[in-house]
């Protein structure tokens, strides 16, 4: 969708429409309203398309968090081997953020069998981030970033160890799973040594409409997922996302991996206007409840007191918001589990993202068809630039 | 150990690469730190990156990086020291009598400003000789690049899993 007196097409504006929370919220449309639907078409066909770029892998905060959801992504989760250190740690670090940039900037990381593979200008982010644990193995608890805490068991989760927790995470998004699936390989082969796969869990998006301009996309609830959602490079963003220390973690973040399992037999058999009302958005444009536009004003207290939109507006949740990026995930086979693989950053985990989850599994009209399995929290280093790597600011420290 | 003078020019069939710092063949997306006149003042200087090392218990081990000259001078890489007790030496594949023969470097190697040189299996490397540990991978070894303005780069190597290592 585009933002109102723009010209560039966006797909995360809106700020401060609607609230946020476990199933990417609500809005836009299939495309667009009906009355600008040729008008729209028309601009969109004019614009070039957008197509993958090379991402530089340097800056203050690490591309993976900012960047545009790339049409794959996958999240694996690390641990540590027994008798990791801090200087292993370090050693771990410096390895992959000369991955990180060998791979963004379409190169084979060093002594890589498979490096023809080694693509640029294919939208390729990778993010490091250290969960909780981490902190606690290698003997820095007084170092972790007070924003990162764990979520509590909520009332209704259905988690499963087997897509929760884990010391390390990296998240690899590209325009294709093989650039994904190589870039993966390639940092778990190098991972060896200190760290092995606790889980790995791949979600895809789709964030072009039929003219390959930038769209908000939808999740496999056929919802509009990530409309209000702050804009990145902007005083809210940097509010809401960036955490304020400690000194060595400025430029940092944190994220919660949620997988949100979705009953889509029984989502598929409500009737549409009682999905909008679950939602507090009409499914069809993602507008709010008597509105006609994404981008129209949300008034939460106009909407069913347990609609999902008003369940997470900041106004019931102190202010609370995140930023979060939906991506679907389908399981293959003849029972598939379907769902949103469900990324929520934001500068303090406990103040956030758990408040607005705690409003959320208290009523939430879409709990009756998603449950979380999954969950697990990791802060998310600041970034790095030419000759160094990732975590210095904290590792180089005796 | 030391080397000798700067290079002009690198011998035939020296699989030297010299190539344009960035040289992805994409713009990059992110307008804070691309490069577009000058050099960020951040990453100004010589540094390596995608250094390695094979793992290994032999004495010898070649070393391969990647050197970037982001400086407005030509620096020359005249040395390589390692921090303990081998000895190191930079080597280059040459063509010889229609086969590829690896030897000493007769001369230094030269990085004009904005340049990138490339070190790798089958090309220019390092080789330290005199090692005393085996390699094993997450381990690393530490070196010193001598540049010609007197200098040194301090580099840590990594020891990788090399599937093009001798059995």
């Amino acid at each position: 969708m585009r933002r109102p007196g723009s010209t560039r097409p966006s797909r995360r504006t809106v700020l401060g429409v609607a609230g946020a929370g476990s199933l990417g919220v609500v809005a836009g449309g299939v495309g667009f309203a009906a009355g600008t639907a040729s008008a729209e078409a028309e601009a969109g066909a004019t614009r070039p398309p957008v197509v993958p770029t090379t991402r530089s892998p340097y800056g203050v905060h690490q591309p993976g968090v900012t960047a545009p959801t790339a049409n794959v992504t996958r999240v694996v989760a690390f641990d540590l081997v027994p008798g990791s250190t801090r200087a292993g740690l370090r050693r771990l670090m410096r390895v992959w953020s000369d991955d990180i940039s060998a791979l963004a900037e379409g190169r084979g990381v060093p002594a890589d069998p498979t490096s023809e593979l080694a693509q640029p200008a294919v939208d390729l982010t990778v993010a490091v981030g250290w969960g909780p644990s981490l902190f606690d193995r290698l003997g820095m608890e007084l170092e972790r970033p007070a924003g990162l805490t764990r979520v509590p068991p909520m009332r209704l989760d259905r988690l499963e160890e087997r897509w929760s927790g884990g010391d390390l995470v990296v998240i690899v998004g590209a325009a294709d799973d093989t650039t994904a699936a190589y870039a993966v390989r390639r940092l778990t082969v190098d991972a060896r040594p200190f760290a092995r796969v606790r889980w790995e869990q791949t979600g895809s998006w789709r964030g072009l409409d039929a003219h390959h301009q930038p769209t908000t996309g939808r999740n496999l609830l056929g919802q509009i997922d990530g409309t209000s959602n702050p804009l990145p490079h902007t005083a809210e963003f940097d509010e809401v996302v960036w955490a304020n220390g400690p000194d060595w973690f400025v430029g940092g973040t944190t994220v919660v991996v949620r997988r949100l399992s979705v009953d889509l037999d029984a989502w598929e058999s409500i009737p549409r206007e009682r999905q909008d009302r679950m939602t507090g958005r009409a499914v069809a444009t993602g507008a709010p409840l008597g509105a006609s536009m994404e981008s129209d004003p949300l008034e939460p207290d106009a909407l069913p007191v347990d609609a999902h939109v008003r369940r997470a507006h900041p106004n019931l949740n102190g202010g609370a918001r995140i930023f979060r990026r939906g991506l679907n995930y389908a399981t293959p086979g003849p029972d598939p589990d379907l769902g949103i693989l469900f990324l929520s950053f934001q500068a303090d985990v406990e103040a956030q993202f758990t408040r607005i989850q705690r409003s959320l599994d208290r009523s939430d009209a879409l709990n009756d068809v998603a449950v979380a399995i999954g969950s697990a929290e990791f802060a998310m280093l600041p970034g790095f630039t030419q000759g160094g790597y990732l975590g210095r600011s904290l590792l180089a420290q005796p | 150990m030391r080397f000798t003078r700067l290079l002009r020019a690198a011998p035939v069939g020296v699989a030297l690469l010299v190539l344009p710092s960035g040289c992805a063949a994409s713009p990059v997306a992110s307008p804070d730190y691309a490069v577009t006149a000058g050099i960020p003042a951040h990453e100004r200087g010589v540094h390596v990156r995608e250094s390695w090392t094979p793992a290994g218990r032999q004495p010898q081990a070649p070393v391969f990086l990647t050197i970037v000259n982001r400086t407005h001078e030509t620096v020359g890489l005249v040395g390589v020291e390692h921090v303990g007790p081998a000895r190191g030496a930079i080597r280059q594949v040459l063509l010889r009598g229609g086969h590829l023969r690896d030897a000493a470097a007769e001369r230094s190697l030269r990085l004009p400003p904005g340049s990138t040189l490339s070190m790798g299996p089958r090309t220019t490397h390092v080789r330290l000789t005199g090692l005393t540990r085996a390699r094993r991978p997450g381990g690393e070894l530490r070196l010193r690049l001598r540049l010609s303005d007197g200098s040194t780069v301090p580099v840590r190597v990594p020891v990788k899993t090399w599937a093009g290592a001798p059995r």
